[in-house]
């Protein structure tokens, strides 16, 4: 077992259009004592933070439809205390610049260091 | 001659643009006209009585003597009768270029020998600026074929390296995405305190399933890079589309609709690689169908060719996605390379056929595949 613990149960929202990646981070967070929703595009994501805030969003870059820095733009607009951190398998991507701008915290790129994400996520509700 | 003509002679060669000189057997100037003092500079007294090598520059004045005596001896001409063009030297040293012609005459017994010269000095100017006016335009055709040929190959160059850059994104794209899930489901496995049986079975089946994805973009980028001469044989290809469609595995909400004829005609292709085109046509139409719909499988033969089709009643291509989608790395997929497509498109005319595609947005995409049939070969059934 790690030595990280969260003690405040962050809650983090997960939007990925994979659905074994969905599943995998949610097992690892609950695991570290996190709560975690799922959701596999925009529209569904944006129901779950219409419902109840998060304190981060993982958000994969490249989805159908709305990708993750359009995506983040209108949850700001619902909850603007959510903190966004980006995870893309595209480093090079043209569309990172708008997350950037669009006020994500964190850019990461796939496969996701989860040590490094759970420090993260342990920083951004400290 | 009378006196009449005589003095009409005189007044040509006096009016002569040419210069015309006389000489003897051993080379002595009898007369010259006056174009021969104009252009050699010297009076005529100074040249009658004279050995007309005077108006010649080394060589020619040293070898003058051994063409005459030559010429006497044997009678070859080399310049008698012809005309050729020699050097000339004024009086003030200055030599020039000049066309000589030589003719040759009895007058009471003696042989003499008629010369007329034509100064070429304006004519070998004219022709030495041609001929380096050539040489130049030829040094600045080279000199911009060369330029263009290394814009060519830049470019070229440039061109590759931008396929290749975006070749290599797609790939790292396509493996990322399923090594991301791999990784965190061995995370999860190495670092989860008490995971149930379950829950170990769970992440070891996404495992195994994120695997395979990463073996087809490497089998996809194999297709492309070793697509060997096919091995053609006739066979059915209504059953070979058939027993495709039978090993892939399609959602509960997709219906097929077979319309496969038991009589097609036989085609030759190679089994192999048409397996890789109809399995790439049968996978966009159940990505097509994430909803569900009809997959409908078909063929019919007219004309001596056999037409094969995979159609779905999916979500359909736009029209300007349409041009595109054979292209390689073209794709309206988050998921993909955009080589699908591209592969099926290359193993039907390398095998001989064509492949066309019709789709409505909102109402679904239909690609056939069309062959000629073989001579003289149907199948017998289906």
């Amino acid at each position: 077992m790690k030595e990280i613990t969260i003690s405040t149960e962050p809650s983090v929202l997960i939007v990925d259009d994979d659905d074994d990646t969905c599943s995998n981070v949610r097992d690892i967070l609950e695991e570290f004592g996190c709560r975690a929703d799922a959701a596999h595009d925009g529209p569904s994501a944006l129901k779950l933070v219409a419902r109840r805030s998060y304190d981060v969003a993982l958000l994969d870059f490249k989805m159908p439809g709305m990708d993750g820095a359009a995506l983040f733009e209108q949850i700001k607009r619902l909850r603007p205390e959510i903190v966004a951190i980006m995870i893309t398998a595209h480093a090079g991507s043209d569309g990172i610049q708008r997350a950037i701008d669009a006020g994500t915290w964190k850019i990461l790129s796939k496969p996701v260091d989860m040590d490094n994400l759970l420090s993260l996520i342990r920083h951004a509700t400290k | 001659m009378d006196k009449q003509s005589q003095s009409r002679l005189g007044a040509i060669l006096d009016n002569a643009v040419d210069a015309i000189i006389t000489i003897d057997e051993r080379g002595i100037i009898e007369s010259v006209n006056p174009a021969t003092q104009t252009l050699f500079g010297y009076s005529e007294p100074e040249l009658v009585g004279q050995n007309v090598k005077l108006l010649m520059p080394s060589p020619y004045r040293d070898e003058h003597d051994g063409y005459l005596q030559h010429y006497l001896e044997t009678g070859q001409e080399k310049i008698i009768g012809i005309g050729r063009e020699v050097c000339g030297l004024r009086k003030d040293g200055h030599v020039f270029p000049m066309h000589l012609a030589v003719s040759q005459f009895l007058d009471e017994g003696r042989r003499l020998f008629t010369g007329i010269v034509r100064d070429i000095t304006d004519l070998k100017v004219a022709q030495q600026r041609l001929t380096q006016l050539n040489e130049e335009l030829e040094a600045r055709v080279q000199a911009r074929t060369k330029e263009l040929r290394e814009a060519q190959a830049e470019l070229v160059s440039k061109e590759k390296l931008a396929t290749l850059g975006q070749v290599s994104a797609g790939i790292a794209h396509e493996i990322r995405n399923p090594l991301n899930a791999v990784k965190t489901s061995v995370y999860y496995l190495l670092n989860a305190e008490h995971p149930s049986p379950a829950k170990q079975a769970e992440h070891l089946d996404r495992i195994d399933r994120q695997v395979t994805l990463i073996d087809n973009v490497v089998t996809a980028l194999s297709d492309v890079a070793r697509l060997p001469p096919p091995d053609l044989r006739a066979q059915s290809i209504g059953r070979h589309l058939r027993e495709m469609v039978n090993s892939t595995s399609l959602p509960s909400t997709i219906e097929i609709a077979w319309e496969l004829p038991a009589d097609l005609p036989h085609v030759k292709f190679d089994e192999n690689q048409l397996s890789i085109a109809f399995r790439n046509l049968l996978r966009n139409a159940r990505e097509a169908m994430k909803a569900g719909g009809i997959l409908s499988i078909g063929g019919h033969s007219s004309d001596g060719k056999v037409h094969v089709f995979v159609g779905d009643t999916g979500v359909g291509i736009s029209p300007e996605h349409l041009e595109r989608i054979m292209e390689p790395l073209f794709t309206t997929k988050t998921r993909g390379m955009g080589l699908g497509l591209a592969i099926t498109r290359a193993i039907v005319r390398k095998n001989g056929g064509e492949i066309q595609v019709v789709s409505e947005l909102g109402k679904g995409t239909r690609f056939t595949v069309t062959f000629d049939a073989a001579a003289s070969s149907t199948s017998p059934s289906e």
